[in-house]
């Protein structure tokens, strides 16, 4: 799933630079000139704290007080390491996954139950997806069936509005509410269910493995929907 | 109904230095301190400072929203006279997003301000 990475070319593209040195709001000198540095800090993300470090980041630095500024490049290389460190796709992968389904952001963002806007800045890197819904990306970009499913999700959400009288919400279970087996409304819950064991087995992986995981059960769905024999309970193969 | 700055010559340098910060590195950058403290507590979940600083740009030249002058009356940062806020709508922020800069080089050419905090409206 990884190609290009961190762009962000959606992103103020600055061209030109002022001259330096620079003038430090700390100490005032007109002293501030670009330097190398290994930086590291602190990143706090889904309630957990990690910590980045970027080694060679080019930053302007007062060479009089010390005092940093962290330029948009810089900026964007911290927050590039950190998707790196976590595991996390990149902005540009995550627009390149979208256009390569030909799908645009409001059409991507309904399937997702998102606002449009936050997808626009996930695209951007003005936002870093938290992990459970970069799961739920990856998933999607990978498996048909997850496309399929959300896609369903999204039309019954779509002929609810339109048409109150059927498929009302009265007639639909919440979840983990018992429903008539062999009703619609079962398959849904069957297949909301199997969505929700997949994520909770990839959650008991090691972080690094959920994408070797991903691509095994997507090229596994593949093959069972390219099988013309139809789909088989492989448990029962033995 | 907006209070007329006390200094209107310090405001158009700021506002200049967030015009040529569109196409110019160094004229809207962000304080790293202050940058490593919104990655520790981020105003909005995973908002990078990249993004904080984009949506100040777009606020203020494109949207053409202004940035307000505040006389600086905390001890701590005496060292400016003034500091500018700007309030931005974002989705997911109720009242939208608190953006503090400062002017740190008034060079009529090139004027340069820095991001100096950032956090949600109201907190």
């Amino acid at each position: 799933m990884r190609t290009n990475k961190g762009d962000n070319s959606a992103m103020t593209c600055t061209a030109a630079t002022k001259p330096f040195p620079w003038k430090c709001s700390h100490c005032r000198r007109r002293s501030v000139v670009p330097a190398l540095v290994d930086y590291t800090t602190e990143v706090e993300h889904d309630g957990r704290a990690y910590t980045i470090t970027v080694p060679g980041l080019e930053v302007p630095r007062c060479e009089s007080c010390g005092e940093m500024i962290l330029d948009d490049a810089a900026n964007r290389r911290i927050s590039e390491a950190f998707r790196e460190q976590v595991g996390l796709l990149h902005p540009s992968q995550i627009r390149e996954h979208r256009k390569a389904l030909g799908l645009t952001q409001k059409q991507l963002a309904k399937l997702l139950g998102i606002a449009e806007a936050t997808l626009s800045r996930w695209e951007t890197g003005a936002q870093i997806q938290q992990r459970a819904l970069d799961k739920l990306l990856r998933l999607f970009f990978l498996s048909q069936t997850v496309r399929g499913l959300l896609g369903d999700e999204s039309r019954l959400a779509l002929s609810r509005t339109a048409d109150p009288s059927e498929d009302s919400p009265g007639d639909r279970p919440g979840c983990g509410e018992p429903v008539p087996p062999g009703s619609r409304s079962s398959h849904d819950a069957e297949r909301a269910a199997t969505v929700c064991q997949i994520a909770a087995m990839l959650d008991e992986l090691p972080e690094e493995r959920e994408a070797a995981a991903l691509i095994h059960l997507s090229s596994f769905v593949e093959l069972l929907r390219n099988d013309p024999s139809g789909p088989r309970d492989v448990a029962r193969e033995d | 109904m907006m209070a007329e700055p006390k200094d209107p010559a310090e405001l158009a340098l700021v506002v200049k230095a967030i015009s040529l910060a569109q196409n110019t590195r160094g004229c809207c950058e962000w304080n790293e301190r202050a940058a490593r403290r919104i990655r520790q507590q981020p105003p909005c979940q995973g908002m990078t400072p990249e993004g904080i600083r984009e949506s100040l740009l777009d606020h203020v030249n494109d949207k053409g929203r202004q940035v307000i002058q505040v006389e600086e009356k905390r001890e701590e940062y005496r060292e400016h006279r003034f500091y500018y806020k700007a309030i931005i709508p974002v989705a997911g922020l109720g009242r939208g997003l608190f953006v503090e800069i400062v002017l740190a080089d008034d060079d009529p050419d090139f004027p340069a301000v820095e991001i100096v905090n950032a956090h949600e409206q109201g907190r």
